[in-house]
């Protein structure tokens, strides 16, 4: 083919495809709503597309975040802290006239690696994903987290029949 | 008048490159335009995954097989999951089994929409990377609805797999692959694909023969681009896929020559479809209810022997080759990834191409930097 009738063929070809993409580019501009929004408007009232009001709603049933541990129910049988792959549960107990006290229970969230296996151990589902996720904060140590202040006497253990309905 | 002196240059692509894909360092030496070669430095991500795998328990290790290829953090599950099992002699619950394809497929499906989203955002089209990170998105929250994470899913388990199947996942799922088959796919072709700047930037560009694709042992998609026809699903099928029926697509030169970079990027795309397609007999097959997972030991100690299980990642083949003491944790576990195949080939291919095609080669073999070091 002769090189001039090429090159404007080239040219035409690019045009006539790339024409076929500006349709469709045109078409989400003028036709579908927006997809993404700026992330903390999400959180305010007003015009949203994602319904959800606050961090709980926007994240999903199963969703893992920051763990939490509910001391009614801690047996302080130290699963947890022997399953993290990573060790960042620190827990210590104290027995102190036949009760078992828990002194220490320290986790370090910004080590976590949010896998579930310390909540999938929990014989009493004591230790829990919250659904919080938002952990900024100006100083790292603020990310270890005790969750003891003052030494918590430990829950009784189910008995057999309780642990295997729950 | 002296004659100019010209000589090459050693310029080093990374290892912080936006079109690296991660931290992959390429040692490139050029002469003007035209590269001599480009030596992939690779070494940036290691992260011991493999030592640390003899420090932790087994169930402990799971966490860290996402780590492996985050882009499909599934795939890595499934593989170890079932590198264990099959040591070990663990039967897995029939539902997990369904659950276990339909999240691999959907990890898949996920990883390919990075692939070739970031190849075109490599070639400096933005608009389609953006199109498919949205479907990216849903799949993030389907598989945020079935075990809780959006990236790091660690969803199976030695012996089944962490949950069972939310309410309304199936019907999210179903709509989800229909949007795929009948509307994305299509408009992303049109959008892009069949665009000729892009044609012209792909065809002929990278090409790698049948022969040589195998003497490099590249794997999974990279090797089907080259027109060889081999998947593990079909033809050494683990879990259950022997019990869904889909093709496997392999390159053909669509509009150059087989093997070329065109010819890798369509296979992903094509790749989407079947996936759709096992997704959606994986759910229909799926029995109701049933236990999703086999009840192991606390302490888990596997017989001792060794073990090498291979399974089909989007990346390719990826193998756990393990071996065990009888302890608490693996005495050896080495893993073998795609992307790492892929690296082997680049200095050939790159020998006398333009230095802006070796973005485009690069981003055809879509590697993903931590799977090539683990």
């Amino acid at each position: 083919m002769n090189p001039a009738i090429q090159y404007f063929k080239n040219i035409w070809d690019a045009i006539y495809t790339v024409s076929f993409g500006m349709i469709i580019t045109l078409k989400y501009w003028v036709k579908e709503p927006p997809i993404t929004i700026e992330y903390p408007d999400r959180l305010k009232k007003g015009p949203l597309i994602l319904s959800g009001n606050s961090l709980e709603e926007i994240v999903s049933d199963r969703f893992r975040g920051y763990l939490t541990v509910d001391f009614s129910t801690c047996i302080g049988c130290l699963q947890c802290m022997i399953t993290c792959p990573i060790d960042i549960i620190a827990i210590e107990t104290e027995k102190r006239d036949d009760v078992r006290f828990i002194t220490r229970f320290d986790i370090n969230q910004s080590k976590c690696m949010y896998c579930g296996l310390c909540v999938e151990v929990c014989p009493t589902d004591a230790i829990v994903h919250s659904k919080r996720f938002e952990g900024a904060c100006y100083d790292i140590k603020e990310l270890c987290i005790r969750h003891v202040e003052t030494a918590v006497p430990v829950a009784k253990r189910p008995s057999k029949g309780e642990a295997e309905s729950a | 008048m002296a004659e100019l002196v010209s000589q090459e240059m050693f310029l080093n692509m990374g290892p912080h490159h936006p079109s690296t894909h991660g931290v992959l360092r390429l040692i490139v030496q050029t002469d003007g335009e035209i590269m001599r070669r480009a030596v992939p430095d690779v070494g940036y991500l290691h992260r011991g995954i493999e030592k640390i795998a003899e420090r932790v328990t087994y169930q402990g290790f799971m966490p860290y097989t996402d780590r492996i290829d985050y882009v499909s953090a599934f795939s890595g599950n499934l593989g170890y999951a079932l590198t264990v099992e099959r040591l070990a002699g663990i039967e897995v619950p029939e539902k997990a089994e369904y659950l276990r394809v339909i999240a691999a497929e959907l990890a898949r499906m996920g990883s390919h929409f990075i692939g070739f989203g970031a190849v075109l955002l490599d070639l400096g089209a933005v608009t389609p990377f953006v199109h498919a990170l949205r479907e990216r998105e849903t799949y993030n929250d389907l598989m945020e609805m079935l075990c809780g994470a959006r990236l790091t899913h660690n969803y199976a388990r030695i012996g089944g797999v962490s949950h069972d199947l939310p309410e309304g996942f199936k019907e999210k799922t179903l709509k989800f692959i229909d949007h795929l088959e009948y509307e994305f796919i299509d408009e992303f072709n049109n959008l892009i694909s069949f665009n000729s700047i892009l044609v012209k930037r792909f065809a002929n560009v990278g090409v790698v023969s049948a022969e040589k694709a195998i003497e490099y042992t590249l794997v999974g998609p990279n090797l089907r681009g080259s027109g060889v026809q081999f998947d593990l699903r079909r033809d050494d099928p683990y879990s259950i896929y022997d019990r869904f029926d889909f093709e496997i697509p392999v390159g053909k030169g669509k509009f150059g020559t087989v093997g070329d970079c065109y010819d890798r990027y369509w296979i992903r795309i094509q790749e989407i479809r079947e996936s759709c397609r096992i997704i959606r007999q994986a759910l229909e097959q799926m029995p109701e209810k049933g236990e999703i997972r086999t009840k192991i030991p606390k302490v888990f100690k596997p017989p001792k022997g060794e073990i090498y299980v291979r399974t089909e990642c989007p990346r390719g083949e990826m193998g756990f080759y393990l071996i065990s003491d009888g302890g608490k944790s693996p005495y050896r576990l080495k893993i073998r990834t795609g992307s790492f195949s892929a690296m082997s080939i680049l200095e050939e291919l790159s020998q006398g191409v333009m230095v802006a095609d070796l973005v485009a080669i690069i981003g055809s073999f879509d590697i993903v930097a931590p799977e090539i070091d683990r």
